[in-house]
């Protein structure tokens, strides 16, 4: 304090106002560290608009892929009804093809006959019960064929197939063997009866209940 | 001045503005909110498309899955007579290609093509109707531009004539008869409907499926019913029939374990692939549980039964019995055949199949026991089984009985009951006195994977088990010692019958005609199957002449079931004292 009273007043020079003017490069505004980082970076621009494009591009993809799989799916599902159908039809036929009718009409054209007696035999014993009656050759004990099926009508018999294609085995080959396929299932009408015979020799020491 | 009219130029511009939103404001709410339902639904019309999958009804199974009725896909071929004939070159190509297509359908070209062009303005047009898959691939192959086809669910019987007068058909407004109608709950299968929104080339755009019924498919439904006995058995009934000149038979088999029925066969019958192309008045049920006939003198083993049971009578129990019996009322009773004053015990009557004896035995019990009895045999009421068209045949009030009616009920005349009644009649009398339910159907397998229709398995004792045990040693007698017993003789088994003839009654008088029938069970140490047979209105009035059917119906049910053979000797009753 005792300082300032001493400096004389004519030292005091004031600096006078059209001063500073005369020296403006040598001051600037510069701007504070959270101006400068308030300030928008061409980065964050950048990124922002690459990563709009990146979604619109993934956007696309997925939804190319996803309608892609709708036809995929779409022709699975086609593919998996034309199946079923056919599985549908391929059941239909057997169903007709496993008829009591068709059976027993192919059976009697292999030469099979009923046997009209029911017939038993103990395994452990080898006792037979019951008498082997006579084989009904007409096979259905009497008038055949009476209970109809619309269903059965143009189904080839199995024995007509068979010696058809062994007939037909038998010109392609030209050979020897084969005609004697070809006569199988005309021939079994006549072994029925005596296959069913020995059948019931076969068994060891039959004694017939 | 001029500030003035720039104002109201601005306060007009401003009200024209605010009347253009005003406008838009309404119309918007008008859109949105107002008619934004029938705009919804409209945009959905154009976008949506509705796809019904059409569910499939259940199949008729027997009892070891052998497929009765089945639903099938058909194909309708249509074509467009309007295109195809409106085409530069129809002359000839049309019929070319009509050429094509019938020579796999095997139609008549000429004819179809007539039939085709009888309506040239027409966009519809069928070629053919109901063809297979195979069929309709060949066809699709064809590729005609103007031929187009429909699917439409369709059902075969692949089994034909077999088990038809219990399965029953589907007509073209639906279930027609027997199975089909009765049980349609468990067969009906329920289409679903869904929507999609689809791309311009019918693709389903993915996720915008919205289901708004679920498919359902019908049951399976399961029969008790052997499918190859039954083919038998209707095929054994069919010869008999024709041999004896009848107007129709029937057959029951029935498990007597359980009264399960593994046959019920009809003749005449239907074979449900071909109704529609039948005569009119066709056989479109099942007689054996519709019709009720007067079972005749089968029904004298229920009333021994009924006697032992009682107490009143055993098989050695013995009436003097003459040819004819006077009674009160003037009236007389007589037996079928004329014969010489006999002594004979109650297996005797059986033997002997004597009306007077019966008559004298039912003496030793009230009417009103008798009755109950009968009633408890389950004659007078339907069976479990609640067949379409079902009968419960007639069984009169015990007070009704009166003068000749009160014997001749016991000898089953005056009252009547079905060939399944009789069946199960038997079935008590073999399963040791114990009525089962009659059943038919073993459950519905519905689609989920539960079953539905279980059938009861709650029997009634209706005998006492040596009273059920002693009439099957009677009617054992019948089948080793009356007329007929060398046609009823089957190797390695003992059976146990009864047979009956019983006079049918035209507009309330007994005439000439007869109704013909055996019944009984075997193995008699062992009942395990009943089998009744029923021929109608035969050329000759002997019940002998189906013994051998009753026979070869039995003889197959024991091969079929492979059955074990009798055991032991058959007992020997007196049949005179």
């Amino acid at each position: 304090m005792s300082n300032l009273a001493t400096v004389p007043i004519d030292r005091v020079r004031p600096v006078p106002l059209g001063e500073p003017r005369q020296h403006p490069r040598h001051i600037e505004i510069v701007s504070t560290r959270a101006q400068r980082r308030a300030r928008p970076k061409l980065a964050y621009a950048v990124i922002t608009i690459a990563s709009l494009f990146a979604i619109f591009t993934a956007q696309l993809l997925l939804s190319i892929v996803v309608s892609d799989g709708a036809y995929q799916v779409s022709a699975l599902q086609d593919q998996q009804k034309d199946l079923l159908r056919t599985e549908d039809a391929l059941t239909e036929q057997l169903n007709v093809l496993d008829s009591t009718q068709n059976l027993s009409v192919q059976a009697a054209a292999l030469g099979m006959v009923p046997n009209g007696d029911p017939l038993a035999l103990n395994l452990g014993t080898g006792a037979v019960y019951g008498l082997p009656g006579s084989a009904d050759p007409a096979g259905c004990g009497g008038q055949c064929g009476l209970i109809t099926n619309t269903q059965t009508a143009g189904i080839p018999l199995v024995a007509t197939v068979a010696a058809a294609k062994a007939a037909a085995a038998a010109a392609a080959a030209a050979a020897a063997p084969a005609t004697g396929h070809a006569e199988t299932p005309a021939g079994t009408q006549a072994p029925a009866t005596q296959t069913e015979q020995a059948t019931v020799d076969a068994i060891p020491a039959p004694v017939t209940h | 001045m001029r500030t003035r009219r720039s104002r109201a130029r601005i306060s007009l511009a401003v009200v024209i503005v605010f009347a253009i939103v005003g406008v838009f404001v309404v119309r918007l709410v008008d859109i949105q909110l107002v008619q934004a339902d029938e705009y919804n639904a409209e945009s959905q019309d154009r976008r949506a498309r509705t796809l019904v999958t059409y569910g499939t009804r259940g199949d008729i199974v027997d009892a070891n899955g052998a497929v009765l009725a089945d639903s099938v896909l058909r194909y309708d071929i249509t074509a467009s007579p309007r295109v195809a004939l409106g085409r530069s070159d129809a002359a000839t190509s049309v019929l070319a290609e009509l050429t094509r297509i019938a020579a796999i359908t095997g139609q008549d070209p000429a004819t179809m093509f007539t039939e085709f062009s009888a309506d040239p303005a027409s966009d519809f047009a069928y070629l053919v109707q109901g063809v297979t898959l195979d069929t309709y691939e060949k066809i699709d192959a064809l590729d005609i531009p103007w031929v187009l086809a429909t699917r439409h669910p369709a059902r075969t019987y692949p089994n034909g004539q077999i088990a038809g007068n219990l399965v029953g058909f589907i007509n073209t407004d639906g279930p027609g008869a027997g199975l089909e109608l009765s049980e349609d709950e468990c067969l009906a299968s329920t289409n679903g409907r869904s929507t999609y929104e689809s791309a311009e080339d019918g693709t389903q755009l993915p996720g915008s499926v919205v289901s708004t019924q679920e498919t359902k498919d019908g049951g399976t439904l399961r029969l008790t019913i052997d499918r190859d006995l039954q083919w038998y058995v209707q095929q054994r009934m069919q010869q008999a029939a024709l041999d004896l000149g009848a107007t129709w038979a029937t057959a029951v088999v029935i498990r007597i374990s359980d009264g399960y029925l593994m046959s019920v066969a009809d003749w005449p019958t239907i074979d449900p692939n071909v109704v529609h192309d039948g005569p009119a008045d066709q056989a479109t049920g099942s007689r054996a549980f519709s019709t009720p006939y007067e079972p005749g003198s089968t029904m004298k083993a229920l009333t021994a039964a009924s006697l032992v049971d009682a107490g009143v009578a055993t098989p050695a129990s013995g009436v003097v019995v003459p040819y004819s019996l006077e009674q009160a009322d003037g009236s007389s009773i007589h037996d079928a055949f004329y014969h010489d004053t006999e002594n004979l015990t109650l297996a005797g009557a059986l033997v002997e199949s004597s009306n007077v004896a019966v008559a004298q035995f039912s003496d030793l019990l009230p009417a009103a026991q008798r009755h109950d009895y009968m009633t408890a045999f389950g004659l007078g009421s339907e069976t479990e089984t609640g067949f379409l068209g079902e009968s419960a045949g007639q069984l009169p009030d015990a007070d009704q009985w009166f003068g000749r009616t009160n014997y001749s009920v016991q000898y089953g005349q005056g009252m009547s009951a079905t060939s399944v009644q009789m069946a199960s009649v038997f079935q008590t009398i073999g399963n040791g006195g114990l009525r089962m339910p009659v059943t038919l159907v073993e459950g519905c397998d519905q689609a989920d994977g539960t079953v539905t229709d279980v059938p009861s398995s709650e029997g009634r004792q209706v005998l006492s088990e040596s009273a059920a045990n002693t009439t099957v040693a009677m009617m054992e007698q019948v089948a080793n010692k009356s007329g007929s017993a060398p046609n009823l003789q089957i190797p390695g088994y003992r059976t146990a019958v009864k047979s009956g003839t019983a006079e049918v009654a035209i507009d309330g008088e007994y005439g000439q005609t007869v109704t013909i029938s055996y019944a009984g069970v075997a193995p008699a140490d062992d009942p395990q199957y009943a089998v009744v047979v029923t021929a109608g209105i035969p050329d000759s009035v002997y019940s002998g002449l189906i013994a051998p059917v009753w026979r070869d119906v039995m003889a197959q049910t024991l091969t079929t079931f492979r059955v074990a053979p009798s055991t032991s000797p058959a007992p020997d009753l007196p049949v005179y004292w």
